[in-house]
């Protein structure tokens, strides 16, 4: 579970979306413009013709828990970002998004067809706020980061349960799922099988990026990056020997991170040392 | 206290504290009358169940008479039942039978179109809580007879029985009639009502018939049309909604309307039936219990419940009122939508602003004051609507602080020195705290009327308040207290920037009292609160003004809380400075804070209801953009750049040419000797600057050459005469505002505080320090050499405590030459030398030291003559400073060695007074078996905490400054 460095230090992607997550509810609250983060096929769709709650009704959880659960979530997600860097999480996580998206808009138009042939509806409601988004990073999470510890808890001398570092995502994103009930949970199920599929390359978009990242963060991250970037590339150095070890994929983008972290490498070791796996990763870990 | 605390709490205590929360009963006759009344409304409750409309109205006050009985008998006639030979079994819509004339009958059932039906498409709102303004028409009917309408007998004498205040009638002069409220002299005007749907109670729902009719409150305001005259009527009454009629009547302890009255005001049978049924729901939901018979509820019907009532119908017209609300061409299924979506808002594609006002014309009727008001129309948005535009306008306003905030706390960022911070002005920060603050009373005032927007207005009030009293106080207290002591000084030699110890200022300008940041922030808290309470106040009541007071009163307070940085620019004047605040804080401000007055004033629909001014909102512009103008000019052409020259007195020059004169005459605190003569000859001077111990050379002007400008800038003379270089001044002044050198506290003379510099100084160098007082009562009165090895361990220096005392001598013989004496100190040793007592000197100082300290006042310290014994005096055992008492009995032995010389007694130790400033010399003091005066630094008092008494017990007193000791307590 402790994934040192604590804190966001150059994780200005995680960073924001827990600002967001936190901050879009209260005062859509204080507004009293909740509403518009409602979605359901009847009236929204079929009779007032609001399309655009499809993009909206991801943008933002409704009730204190979920935000809670969300906020605890992202927190523990934000070892994806220094793992795959930021600009490819935030890639993933807008990839994610438009393939959401896309099947709810199918969906709702699949239910209108049916709609209008009168036959039965099988979803007809959707949850407030991003769900799918939520359990693709956890999918991103369970297939990039490997399991620290585990630990076993003893019922009797022969009977245990075994469980590692990881439970607590487990069990927060389970009940984040469940806590709309039918509609979060099929959503949550949506986001996690499409995440699955393009991390495994079934449906593409594991190598496309943003574009103009790197003028937006310039614009944007400025501060961040420049005066964190040094300890950034520091403390990335493990993360990125595991995902080259792990021989994930590296788009050509992200070349000038990797060279960053040879040139940091070189300071630090020598290259030619061979670590043995365990202590690569434990390497990453105690940075 | 102070007295604008004291004012403060009166005003705190009359306004906010609640009153008592119910009027008690004070004798048993207002308890036989409670008793009455109670029993009273119960038979009224009754008369109302049993009542129909094909009956008359029977036993009910206000109700005992019909306009043709009161028009019979030309209004002498009293409320009576039975009345003589009265049809009671009979009902019918005209004057034989109704209190109302056949004249009013007849308008009202025009009013509510009885005779018309609706369409289709035009249908009326089900929900019409509103706010509405229209105009009135007063009908000067003479020919109408007031319906005499009288309390019960047994609340005649309400107000006469209370047994502490009886009424004394005065009988020469004789009593204006008091205002009868609801008597509308005015003939035409404005009118404002306030149309509410009652439908639940304490969050239960009574109605039963919720389609049909609706309990309303319906409050009408009328008055003239600059608002001199207002009159305000209240009532509760029915709203049907199939057909959009509205009536009411006002409700009092002699006019029983909701108990039968006005159901059968309603015209016919089944508008009586059903509004009758509605209001037995009402009743029993607030004052019968139906499960106990309909038993009055002892709780609600309590004796305040009866005051009121009873105040109602004092002096008050008594009204009807039939309204109209005209129909809406939308379905009935638009209007269920629109009311669903304005209760439980889900994003309905309804456009809000185009859907239909609500339009409401009638008339209104006085029975006992014989009033005829018509309401040819008045227009309102629904409540709903309405608070969903002033939730924009509240959330924009949020937004608006939030930038003003992050604005101020930038700003504050940039100004937090000395320097930066002396060149604010105080009243450009305190008049924009003064709007914020007075902000946050009103979004508060706001949250407690708005129900529905609660959490905007209560979120609004918390940043504003936050933005006033935390952020703008801070900057407020931090402005007072680097301005503090130049407030002490006269405007004109602020103005005119002479130096401190000029002459012609000596009488002017006096020692200001000691003052610390707690009491500046406390004084400057207390004021603020003040005047922002009193602004709140006059500002709440100017609402309640007539119009053109108020146009008035709003133009002026706009003008003069809209000139914040006229301040800026007198500052700028006065200080001779021009770069106060950034710019992106001066434009940045002004437009945040110009926003809200556009919205007002330049937006025909605000939601505050104001009137469209676009011409005060121009003038407002146009005076900010002046003030920036001004300022911009400023920073251009320098702050003083609008007055003459010739007017302008000369600034303060820091960089004077010094003459050989100046020098010699030791004006700068020079020792003028051989050496110092000789580096003069060659027309340059040297000498240490006290800040950086490094060498000043000073070109001396001879008045021959012309001496080069840029070389006179290295140095800098202060105010005081004190010669420094630009650079070392400068970097002291940006963190305190005062001479390195001058400001200088000890007893007799204030060696403390340089010791404190010193130190401070030196530590700084080691990147260590401060230190602190607590260190400092440690080291008080301890000999040099011990001080200096303590300072070295506690601070961890890598010097040896040879090297620190070195250091230290250095920097304090330049700082020592400057002491001044304490007050008090020269005046009680004068005092003691005159009397004749004897008196000696006992310090820890070396005697180098102390003759370092004290050169420059020989002529008090000669007065001590040989009874000096300093801290490496022989007599004294090594290691038996202070706290050990061996310095004060070799003192003592001195003085008595000279009195036994002169054939005089010898002192005791315990006939001795000791004056102290440590606590070590207080111990020693006391182990001398002396009576010790303590005289701490103010700082050490502080610390002490009020442990200070402990440690001199009975055998001495603690006195803020030597001035308080009074010779004669002690028979001297």
């Amino acid at each position: 579970m402790s994934i040192p460095p604590s804190g966001f230090r150059s994780l200005p992607i995680s960073k924001i979306l827990i600002v967001l997550t936190a901050t879009i509810p209260l005062i859509s609250s204080l507004a009293s413009i909740k509403y518009l983060y409602y979605l359901s096929l009847s009236p929204f769709i079929s009779e007032y013709q609001q399309y655009w709650r499809i993009l909206s009704s991801q943008i933002s959880f409704i009730n204190e828990s979920e935000v809670l659960l969300a906020v605890v979530l992202l927190y523990q997600f934000r070892a994806v970002e220094r793992f795959i860097s930021s600009y490819r999480y935030l890639s993933m996580i807008t990839v994610f998004w438009c393939y959401n998206s896309l099947l709810i808009t199918l969906l709702i138009g699949t239910d209108l067809y049916l709609n209008r042939l009168g036959l039965f509806i099988p979803v007809d409601k959707f949850p407030s706020g991003p769900f799918a988004i939520i359990t693709g990073l956890y999918a991103i999470y369970k297939a990039y980061i490997p399991v620290t510890y585990t630990f076993d808890i003893y019922h009797t001398e022969n009977y245990k349960i075994t469980l590692n570092d990881q439970i607590l995502v487990n069990l927060l994103t389970l009940q984040l799922t469940l806590s709309q009930g039918w509609c979060s949970i099929w959503t949550g199920f949506m986001g996690y099988t499409v995440a699955w599929l393009v991390i495994n390359g079934v449906l593409p978009g594991l190598k496309w990026r943003i574009p103009f990242y790197k003028d937006l963060s310039a614009l944007l991250l400025n501060k961040t990056t420049s005066t964190e970037g040094a300890q950034t590339v520091a403390l990335s150095n493990g993360a990125a020997d595991s995902t080259t070890f792990a021989n994930r994929a590296v788009s050509p983008n992200d070349e000038d991170d990797d060279r960053n972290n040879i040139m940091n490498r070189d300071e630090d070791e020598d290259p030619a040392e061979t670590r043995p796996l365990a202590s690569q990763f434990l390497d990453t870990f105690r940075r | 206290m102070n007295r604008y605390n004291l004012i403060f709490l009166i005003i705190f205590f009359t306004f906010i504290l609640p009153g008592p929360p119910s009027t008690p009963i004070t004798s048993r006759e207002q308890y036989h009358q409670l008793q009455l009344f109670r029993q009273h409304l119960s038979q009224s409750f009754d008369l109302l169940k049993n009542s129909t409309f094909n009956h008359n109205y029977g036993n009910l006050t206000g109700y005992m008479l019909s306009y043709q009985e009161a028009l019979d008998a030309k209004g002498e006639i009293n409320q009576t039942y039975p009345l003589p030979g009265k049809d009671y079994d009979h009902y019918a819509n005209n004057q034989e039978f109704s209190i109302l004339p056949d004249l009013i009958t007849n308008k009202a059932i025009d009013v509510w179109n009885l005779n018309k039906g609706t369409s289709e498409n035009s249908n009326y709102y089900t929900n019409v809580t509103s706010k509405l303004k229209g105009s009135f028409k007063r009908h000067n009917e003479t020919t109408l007879t007031k319906l005499p309408l009288q309390l019960p007998t047994y609340l005649e004498h309400l107000e006469d029985v209370n047994p502490d205040f009886p009424q004394q009638p005065i009988e020469n002069y004789p009593a204006a009639p008091p205002r009868l409220v609801g008597n509308i002299t005015e003939l035409e005007g404005i009118s404002k009502m306030e149309l509410r749907i009652i439908s639940t109670i304490e969050g239960e729902y009574f109605n039963k018939v919720d389609d049909v009719v609706k309990f309303v409150r319906l409050d009408i305001q009328v008055s003239d049309e600059l608002e001199y005259d207002k009159q305000t009527i209240e009532s509760s009454g029915f709203y049907f909604v199939e057909s959009g009629n509205i009536v009411t009547a006002t409700n009092s302890a002699k006019f029983f309307s909701l108990y039968g009255g006005l159901q059968h005001l309603t015209l016919n049978e089944r508008n009586f039936l059903n509004s009758k049924n509605l209001t037995i729901e009402f009743m029993r939901s607030i004052l019968f219990d139906e499960k106990q018979e309909d038993r009055i509820s002892e709780a609600e019907a309590d004796f305040s419940y009866l005051t009121s009532v009873f105040d109602k119908s004092q002096n008050h017209c008594e009204y009807v009122t039939y309204f109209h609300i005209d129909a809406v061409q939308l379905t009935k299924d638009q209007i269920k939508e629109i009311d669903e979506e304005l209760k439980n808002p889900i994003g309905r594609p309804i456009d809000f602003s185009k859907i239909p006002k609500i339009n409401m014309k009638g008339l209104m009727y006085s029975p006992d004051c014989a009033i005829e008001i018509e309401f040819p129309g008045a227009e309102g948005v629904k409540s709903e609507i309405e608070n969903f535009r002033l939730n924009k306008v509240v959330i924009a306003g949020i937004a608006l602080l939030f930038a003003q905030i992050f604005l101020l706390l930038k700003q504050m960022g940039h100004s937090n020195t000395p320097s930066t911070i002396s060149r604010i002005s105080y009243y450009t920060i305190w008049l924009m705290s003064l709007v914020d603050g007075s902000l946050a009373m009103l979004y508060l005032i706001g949250s407690a009327i708005y129900n529905k927007l609660y959490l905007p207005f209560i979120v609004s009030a918390f940043l504003a308040f936050i933005l006033a009293s935390i952020f703008e106080i801070r900057f407020l207290i931090n402005i007072s207290m680097v301005q503090y002591n130049e407030r002490t000084m006269t405007l004109l030699s602020a103005f005119q920037g002479r130096a401190m110890d000029d002459p012609e200022q000596q009488n002017i300008i006096q020692q200001p009292p000691p003052e610390d940041e707690s009491q500046i922030s406390s004084a400057v808290y207390t004021r603020f609160f003040f005047t922002l309470i009193v602004f709140t106040f006059v500002l709440l009541n100017s609402l309640m003004w007539p119009k053109d007071l108020r146009a008035t009163f709003e133009r002026v307070a706009l003008l003069f809380l809209n000139s914040y940085w006229l301040p800026q620019v007198y500052r700028n004047v006065v200080k001779g400075s021009n770069n106060s605040f950034q710019w992106w804080f001066i434009l940045g401000t002004t437009i945040v804070r110009l926003i809200p007055v556009f919205y007002v004033f330049v937006f025909k629909s605000n939601v505050f209801d104001h009137h469209q001014d676009v011409g005060l909102f121009k003038l407002i512009t146009f005076w900010l953009a002046v003030q920036i103008g001004l300022l911009g000019l400023q920073s251009w052409f320098g702050a003083r750049f609008f007055l003459p020259k010739a007017w302008l007195p000369n600034t303060y020059n820091y960089h004077p040419s010094l003459t050989k004169e100046d020098v010699i005459t030791g004006k700068f605190g020079i020792e003028f000797n051989e050496q110092t003569n000789k580096d003069i000859a060659d027309g340059f001077f040297q000498m240490d600057c006290a800040i950086c111990m490094d060498v000043i050379r000073i070109e001396l002007d001879d008045g021959k050459k012309h001496l080069h400008n840029n070389n006179r800038k290295e140095w800098m003379v202060t105010p005081c005469h004190h010669v420094f270089h630009s650079e070392c001044l400068e970097r002291h002044l940006r963190y305190k505002l005062q001479c390195p050198i001058c400001h200088l506290d000890g007893l007799l003379i204030n060696t403390e505080d340089t010791f404190t510099i010193v130190a401070n100084e030196i530590l700084s160098s080691y990147n260590k320090g401060p230190l602190t007082w607590d260190v400092r009562l440690n080291l008080q009165g301890r000999t040099g050499d011990d001080v200096s090895r303590l300072c070295c361990e506690i601070f961890g220096l890598p010097i040896t405590a040879q090297e620190w005392k070195e250091q230290n001598i250095k920097k304090q013989s330049v700082l020592w030459k400057s002491c001044k004496l304490l007050p008090g100190a020269e005046d009680l040793i004068k005092y003691l030398k005159r009397e004749g007592i004897p008196f000696a000197l006992a310090t820890s100082s070396a005697r180098d030291n102390y003759l370092k300290k004290t050169g420059h006042l020989r002529e008090i310290f000669d007065l001590f003559g040989e009874h000096i014994v300093t801290g490496d005096d022989p007599r004294i055992p090594e290691g038996k400073g202070k706290p050990f008492p061996d310095i004060y009995l070799t003192a003592l032995g001195s003085l008595n060695s000279e009195l036994s010389r002169e054939g005089k007694s010898e002192i005791l130790p315990s006939e001795t007074l000791v004056f102290e400033d440590g606590l070590s010399g207080v111990k020693a003091g006391l182990a001398a078996g002396a009576f010790v005066v303590w005289v701490p630094h103010k700082e050490v008092r502080k610390l002490m905490n009020g442990e200070e008494h402990q440690h001199v017990k009975d055998s001495g007193v603690i006195l803020d400054e030597l001035t308080g000791f009074k010779p004669e307590d002690y028979g001297l």
